[in-house]
């Protein structure tokens, strides 16, 4: 019986116990390094390049100049409004980056844990860049948005896919809970972008209550 | 007497449970530290998936398509910039880049020598080279050797070397942590029992778990650690990165067989003592 418990019972028991401790205790740390680790495979293949899926994207409908008919002469509304049809869900369909930030990012639809393990992802309920309103995009903090940190006001943002190009300038930078909606209000008559991560910064901890947030909004062609 | 006992048996397991999951951090960081983390293991991955050759089919083709476009033989470029010079000049290029030391292609001298490989080739056919092929070819052969220099790099070599490099200065502080929580575990233990042979037994328990843990462990990341699909193309990379983990993954592994032999000598250990007390 002592043999059975010593080499069989205690080790079965040490198995399943310490899954669940190792779960618990370095998957954090493991999501990290996979994304990490997800980012320089992607940047590091020999002819890196941010390809897009022309398919996906498709430019449709009827160019508006952006005037809202009232003869606003703002500068942000000389922009050229185009209207895309949504790519399909996971697809990348641009990229993202900022020289200042050293920030470079692939860009996809959607935003779950897997497109965040590839690169910047686009809440889905949001707009396509360049056709008005409100796009947000995340990413983690650890790998692509870890150029944030260093973004400050009147810093360009550019937006590439494949049906154009788009530049932001970042407006403001703050910290909110991250249930706090209304940090992420949909402004349907101010074309912007908002890039959000979590904060603190490189902190591997389980969960994080705040994200760091940066509003952007579109500047003359 | 009876709860003593049973405290005394608690603890054990508890010190027993510590003792695996201590040495289960030693197999994996082992494991790491010979496996992944090393450079060596980088540039076995690029012999074992055969990526020069592959790297060299695919700059060929893009060679032709730069030749073709010039109006010059496809062929001729195989003459000036063989297999063999490739291979040699790109493993070299990678042993360096992880060196951190120089690369050592030069530009010009690929220029000439791609230059003089498609004139060499077109005197062996007996064509005569107008002032104007004269012209494109150097142009190509220009452009060709920019390409080549391009070529001998690999920006994922050089950015996994240094992320580990970070990892490794943590695990060489965490392995002695864990080795003197081992050693402090099985004194506690020995102190717990008058007969050594019973203590032991939990530090077998121990092992076995570690062992069984490590196995789990690997399991898993062979299962979950998908990382080749994340790049399509090139086919070559893909494969690289494939052998590359996989390989590391399996070093990881090798720890348990490491588990195992610990195991049996403890087992011997026992039995000697057990022996020795039991008269038999």
């Amino acid at each position: 019986m002592k043999w059975i418990a010593a080499y069989i019972l205690y080790p079965v028991l040490f198995t399943v116990i310490g899954i669940a401790v190792i779960s618990f205790g370095v998957k954090p740390v493991l999501k990290i390094m996979d994304a990490d680790i997800c980012m320089q495979i992607i940047n590091g293949a020999p002819e890196a390049s941010m390809d897009y899926e022309l398919q996906q994207t498709m430019l449709s409908g009827l160019v508006n100049d952006g005037a809202n008919g009232e003869g606003d002469t703002k500068k942000e509304q000389e922009t050229t409004q185009i209207s895309v049809s949504e790519p399909e869900y996971g697809i990348q369909y641009g990229s993202i980056s900022c020289e200042k930030a050293e920030l470079l990012a692939p860009l996809y639809y959607g935003d779950d844990e897997e497109i965040l393990r590839l690169g910047a992802g686009q809440y889905a309920s949001s707009k396509m860049p360049g056709t008005g309103g409100t796009t947000i995009i995340g990413a983690h903090d650890s790998t692509y948005f870890a150029g944030l940190e260093q973004i400050k006001v009147n810093d360009q943002v550019v937006i590439t896919t494949n049906y154009g190009e788009f530049t932001y300038e970042v407006k403001q930078v703050k910290v909110a809970k991250a249930n706090d909606e209304s940090a992420y209000q949909f402004e349907p008559d101010i074309e912007q972008v908002i890039l959000y991560t979590c904060y603190p910064f490189g902190v591997s901890t389980y969960d994080r209550e705040e994200r760091y947030y940066v509003y952007c909004s579109r500047i003359t062609e | 007497m009876k709860n003593r006992r049973l405290l005394r048996k608690g603890s054990s397991v508890m010190l027993a449970f510590l003792l695996s999951l201590s040495l289960w951090a030693i197999f994996i960081m082992g494991g790491c530290l010979n496996g992944i983390v090393r450079d060596s293991s980088l540039l076995r991955a690029l012999d074992d998936s055969n990526y020069y050759e592959k790297s060299y089919e695919a700059f060929c083709e893009q060679a032709d398509v730069l030749l073709e476009e010039a109006g010059l033989a496809k062929s001729a470029l195989q003459t000036a910039l063989p297999l063999r010079k490739f291979y040699i000049d790109e493993k070299q290029c990678m042993q360096s880049m992880l060196k951190e030391q120089d690369i050592s292609i030069s530009e010009e001298q690929i220029k000439e020598e791609v230059a003089s490989g498609i004139f060499s080739y077109y005197e062996e056919k007996g064509i005569t080279i107008t002032s104007e092929q004269n012209v494109t070819i150097t142009q190509t052969a220009d452009i060709l050797a920019n390409e080549y220099t391009k070529w001998m790099k690999l920006d994922f070599l050089k950015s996994i070397s240094d992320y580990w490099k970070e990892i490794k200065t943590k695990l060489v502080f965490a392995m002695p942590v864990c080795i003197i929580l081992i050693g402090l575990i099985i004194f506690a233990l020995c102190n717990m029992y008058q007969y050594k042979h019973k203590a032991l037994r939990y530090v077998a328990s121990g092992i076995l778990g570690a062992s069984a843990l490590t196995a789990v462990s690997v399991f898993l990341l062979k299962r979950v650690t998908v990382y080749a699909d994340l790049i399509s193309e090139p086919v070559y990379y893909q494969d690289f990165i494939t052998e590359y983990f996989e390989s590391g993954i399996h070093v990881m592994g090798y720890q348990i067989i490491f588990g195992g032999v610990l195991f049996l000598i403890v087992i011997g250990i026992i039995y000697a003592m057990r022996k020795s007390v039991t008269g038999e």
